[in-house]
C-alpha cells in the first residue's frame, strides 16, 4: 500500500518541544519570531449586520458560499433562558430563536431565512441539523447527525422543499445502499453531476451521489479500502497514553468523517476528524496521500472541515480546527502547514469551537462555531504577504 | 414615588449634536462599540464568565471570573490534556486603559478561601480589592429563586469577602467561611454581589446578595456589621417569596440585591435585581424612592448592575440588563429611562448574560457577560446627542450601521 505520509510540522513541533519540557509560551515566542509568506487576513467584527426580530443563533453548524457571494449558514436553534422571549410567559423581549436556515448577501444583510419539520410531514427535518451545501442550481443540501438522520433533505434557494435522498429514520450502516449514517457536511463535482457526502457521523465512508437521482454512485473508507464498521481501531485514543493519530494508520475513518471536499483538478479531501488527518483521493476512490495536523489532539480531533483559496490552483486549504481554535492554513501542493489563524477565545476573530468553513470568490473565508462561540465570523483577504507562524486573532492593526 | 419605564417613549431618531458644557435636556451620552479592546489574550489562554467588574481610579479595569463554567471536553483542554486550547487565565484579570494586560491573580487552594463562585470586585479608597461571592448551587439559589420554588441554601452559597492589595496579596477575610445565609447572620454574607465605599464615613455598601435580601453596611477598616435594611427600608427577613409577578403589589423585601452604589451626593441606589427595581437610599437606609425597569421581565430580572455617569452631578445612571441583553440610560434625579443600547448576541456590542456595568473617568462604558458571554466589553463615549430611539441596539461604529 502506498502511503503517501506527510508528517506535519505544527503539532509533532509541539511534541517535540514539551517533550523537552519547553513551555507553550516559548513555543509561541519562537513562532511569532519567525514570518512566512502565507495569505493574510483580517477579521470583520461587523459582519454580518445584526439580526432581525431579536434573532439569536443557536450553534452554528454550517456555513456554504453561493455562486453570487451569498453565505448559507444552519444553526440548530437556542432553546431555555437563553431564548427568553420564546418562553410561555416571556422572560424577556430577549432572546428569540432564528429559524435554521439564513441567507447573508456579501454586505451581510440578512435575505432569507428559512427550515425547520414541515408543518405537513411532507418531509423529515433532522433530528439534529448538521452541514449544508449549495448546488449549480442554487438549491440547499441539508445533513443532519442526530439518531434516525439517515438522509438529506434538498431545498430551493428560497426554502421549499425539493427531495429526500436516502431513507429517513434507518440505522447506520456504512454498507447501506439506500440511506446515510449521519451526513456531516455535502459538497459537489458540477462537471460530473455528483455530491460527495461527509458520511458521517455514525458511518465511515465517503458517498457519492447522482445531483439529480440521489442515488449512491460509489463509497470508500480509509486510504481507500471498503469501509467496515467492525473495523477494530489499533490505537487507543485516550488521554495519557502518549497516542498520536500518525503513530497508527488506522485503516478506517474514525467517525465523525466531517468533510469530503473535491478540489477542481480532480482531488477529494476529506477530514478524518478525530483521526486528525486529511485524506486525498482521486475522484474514483483511488487513496493519493494524507496529513496529519495536532496528531495528539484528541477528543473531538484537529480536522473539522475544510475550504479552499479561490485562485487558479487552489493554492491554499483552510482547516478549522475546532478543538485548538484556530484555522490551520495548509499549502495544497505540498500539505504543509504554512500558518494560523485565530486563537481562542469570545472576541471578534477567536474561536470556541470553530467548526465549519467556507471561502468566497473574493479569497475571503466564512467560518462558524458550534457549542458556545454560536457566530458567523468573516475574515476578509488581504493578499499574500508576510504573516506570522500564528496570526492570532488577525484584527486590524492600529495606528 | 413610582415610575414605571419600559416600552412607552419611543420616538424617532432626530439628530445627534455633540455635547459640550453642561447637558443640555434631553441629551444622552452616545457611544460605539471598541471591537477590539481589551487586547487578545496570549494564545491557549481565555476568560471564564466575567462575574465582577469596575474601573479603577488610575483607569484601570479589573474583572473577577468564573473558573467553574468550562467545558473540560471543549474549552479547556489544556486542563484535560486533549488539546492546545484553551487554559483558563487566573479569576481577576487587570487591563490597562488601552486593553492590554496588566496582570492575573486569584485562584483556589492559596493562603485564602477563594470562594466557590467569586463575584463582584472593586476598589476601595486606600486601592485594595475587594471580592464577593455567589450560590454555586445549581438552579438561581436563594429564597429569591423565580419560579423554582426557594432553592435550598446551602455550605455553596459563599458567606464571606476577601481583601486583597491591588496586586493580588490577602489582606483580610470578612465574615465566616460556609455560613449558613441568613438576614440576621453579623457574620456572614449571602453572596455578596456589589461593594461601593464611603471614604468619609470609613463604610462599605454591601449587595447581600444573592441569597441574603439586604444591604449591609460594614466598617470597612475592621469588617464588622454596622447596619443593615431591605426593600423601603424595612427590616430584612428571611422568608420565603412568592415567585415575581408584574402585577401583584410591590414586594417588601429585596428578591435578589446584586448592587449597592453610592452616589456623590451621598444617595445609595440598590438593584433589586429579581423584582426589576432600583431602589434609592439615604446611608443610614431610609428610602428614597424607587424604579421599575421591564416590569414583564422575569428570569433573573432586569436590574443586574449600576454605574453612574462621571460628571460632575452624576447626571446619567447606566444599568445593566442582563435578561433583556442592554444597558439602560436613565437619569439619575428622575430615574426616568431615557434610552439603551445592547442586544443579545456574540458579536461586538451584543450581549450573552449581561452581568455588570462600570464607566471610566472619561465616561466611557465598560459592560461584563458572566455565563457563556464570556467578554468585558468597551462603549467609548461619543459625547451627548439627541438620542429618540427607545432601543439603539448594537452600537457599531457609525459607517457599519
Amino acid at each position: 500500500m502506498n502511503r503517501n505520509r506527510n508528517l506535519i510540522i505544527g503539532g509533532s513541533l509541539v511534541v517535540a518541544i514539551a517533550l523537552l519540557g519547553v513551555g507553550q509560551a516559548t513555543l509561541e515566542g519562537v513562532a511569532l519570531s519567525q514570518t512566512v509568506r502565507a495569505p493574510i487576513f483580517e477579521i470583520d467584527p461587523f459582519w454580518p449586520k445584526p439580526l432581525p426580530n431579536g434573532w439569536i443563533y443557536g450553534t452554528v453548524i454550517g456555513v456554504t458560499v453561493d455562486a453570487q457571494d451569498h453565505v448559507y449558514i444552519v444553526h440548530r436553534g437556542v432553546q431555555g433562558a437563553e431564548a427568553g422571549a420564546d418562553q410561555n410567559p416571556p422572560l424577556a423581549e430577549c432572546c428569540s430563536s432564528a429559524p435554521p436556515v439564513l441567507e447573508f448577501d456579501a454586505d451581510g444583510n440578512m435575505v432569507r431565512a428559512w427550515g425547520g419539520p414541515s408543518e405537513t410531514e411532507e418531509y423529515v427535518w433532522p433530528a439534529s441539523n448538521h452541514g449544508l451545501g449549495v448546488d449549480q442550481m442554487g438549491n440547499i443540501w441539508i445533513g443532519g447527525n442526530g439518531g434516525g438522520d439517515s438522509h438529506v433533505l434538498k431545498f430551493s434557494q428560497q426554502g421549499e422543499y425539493l427531495s429526500t435522498y436516502g431513507e429517513p429514520r434507518n440505522a447506520p450502516n456504512s454498507s447501506a445502499t439506500n440511506h446515510f449514517g449521519r451526513v456531516a457536511d455535502i459538497e459537489f463535482d458540477f462537471a460530473a453531476n455528483e455530491a460527495y457526502f461527509a458520511d458521517g457521523y455514525a458511518n465511515k465512508r465517503v458517498a457519492i451521489v447522482d445531483i439529480d437521482s440521489g442515488e449512491i454512485k460509489r463509497t470508500w473508507g480509509a486510504y481507500g479500502n471498503t469501509p467496515d464498521d467492525s473495523y477494530q481501531y489499533v490505537g487507543e485514543r485516550r488521554a495519557g497514553t502518549g497516542w498520536s493519530a500518525d503513530d497508527y494508520e488506522e485503516q478506517q475513518f474514525r467517525t465523525p468523517v466531517h468533510c469530503a471536499e473535491p478540489s477542481n483538478d480532480g482531488l477529494v479531501y476529506v477530514c478524518d476528524r478525530p483521526n486528525n488527518r486529511v485524506q486525498v483521493f482521486q475522484t474514483d476512490g483511488t487513496y493519493v496521500r494524507e496529513a496529519y495536523y495536532a496528531p495528539e489532539t484528541l477528543g473531538d480531533g484537529a480536522i473539522w472541515d475544510i475550504a479552499f483559496s479561490p485562485d487558479p490552483e487552489q493554492s491554499f486549504i483552510y482547516v478549522a480546527d475546532g478543538k485548538n481554535a484556530r484555522i490551520r492554513i495548509i499549502d495544497r501542493q505540498s500539505m504543509e502547514e504554512v500558518s494560523t489563524i485565530g486563537t481562542g477565545g469570545r472576541y471578534a476573530g477567536m474561536f470556541q469551537a470553530v467548526h465549519s468553513i467556507d471561502t468566497d470568490s473574493q479569497g475571503n473565508i466564512y467560518a462558524t462555531e458550534t457549542y458556545e462561540g454560536r457566530r458567523l465570523h468573516k475574515f476578509v483577504y488581504k493578499g499574500i504577504g508576510d504573516a506570522a507562524r500564528h496570526q492570532g486573532a488577525t484584527w486590524p492593526s492600529r495606528n | 414615588m413610582r415610575l414605571t419605564v419600559g416600552r412607552a417613549a419611543a420616538a424617532l431618531l432626530v439628530g445627534l449634536t455633540a455635547g459640550c458644557g453642561g447637558i443640555e435636556d434631553g441629551q444622552v451620552p452616545t457611544f460605539e462599540v471598541d471591537a477590539f479592546w481589551p487586547m487578545p489574550l496570549d494564545y491557549p489562554n481565555i476568560l471564564g464568565p466575567v462575574s465582577g467588574l469596575t474601573v479603577a481610579p488610575d483607569g484601570n479595569v479589573l474583572i473577577v471570573t468564573r473558573q467553574d463554567g468550562f467545558s473540560r471536553a471543549n474549552e479547556v483542554n489544556v486542563v484535560t490534556e486533549t488539546g492546545t486550547c484553551c487554559s483558563p487565565t487566573k479569576a481577576v484579570v487587570e487591563y490597562a486603559p488601552d486593553g492590554s494586560l496588566v496582570r492575573e491573580w486569584g485562584e483556589p487552594n492559596q493562603d485564602y478561601p477563594w470562594p466557590n463562585r467569586p463575584h463582584a470586585i472593586a476598589v476601595d479608597p486606600d486601592g485594595n480589592i475587594w471580592i464577593g461571592g455567589g450560590v454555586a448551587t445549581a438552579g438561581r439559589g436563594g429564597r429569591g429563586g423565580r419560579g423554582g420554588g426557594a432553592a435550598q441554601p446551602g455550605p455553596t452559597v459563599d458567606s464571606h469577602i476577601l481583601k486583597f492589595s491591588r496586586e493580588g496579596q490577602h489582606l483580610m477575610t470578612i465574615g465566616g467561611v460556609g455560613e449558613t445565609p441568613s438576614n440576621q447572620n453579623a457574620n456572614g454574607f449571602g453572596g455578596a454581589a456589589g461593594f461601593s465605599f464611603d471614604a468619609g464615613a470609613n463604610e462599605v455598601f454591601v449587595a447581600d446578595g444573592y441569597a441574603n435580601n439586604r444591604v449591609a453596611v460594614l466598617d470597612m477598616s475592621t469588617g464588622e456589621l454596622k447596619r443593615s435594611w431591605g426593600a423601603y427600608g424595612n427590616t430584612p427577613d428571611d422568608a420565603d417569596q412568592e415567585p415575581y409577578d408584574a402585577g401583584a403589589a410591590p414586594a417588601q423585601q429585596f428578591r435578589t440585591v446584586t448592587c449597592a452604589e453610592l452616589s456623590d451626593d451621598g444617595l445609595v441606589y440598590v438593584c433589586d435585581r429579581g423584582n426589576n427595581r432600583i431602589q434609592v437610599f439615604q446611608t443610614d437606609g431610609t428610602f428614597v424612592s424607587e424604579a421599575v425597569l421591564a416590569p414583564s421581565t422575569l428570569g433573573s430580572g432586569s436590574v443586574g448592575d449600576i454605574a453612574f455617569s462621571p460628571d460632575r452631578d452624576q447626571h446619567f445612571l447606566y444599568v445593566a440588563d442582563g435578561m433583556n441583553e442592554r444597558v439602560a440610560i436613565l437619569v439619575r434625579s428622575s430615574l426616568e429611562f431615557q434610552t439603551s443600547f445592547g442586544v443579545g448576541g456574540r458579536y461586538p456590542g451584543h450581549f450573552r448574560q449581561l452581568g455588570s456595568v462600570a464607566v471610566d473617568a472619561d465616561g466611557n462604558v465598560y459592560t461584563a457577560e458572566n455565563g457563556q458571554g464570556r467578554r468585558v466589553q468597551k462603549f467609548v463615549n461619543l459625547g451627548n446627542g439627541m438620542i429618540t430611539a427607545e432601543h439603539q441596539g448594537a452600537l457599531y461604529p457609525g459607517d457599519k450601521r
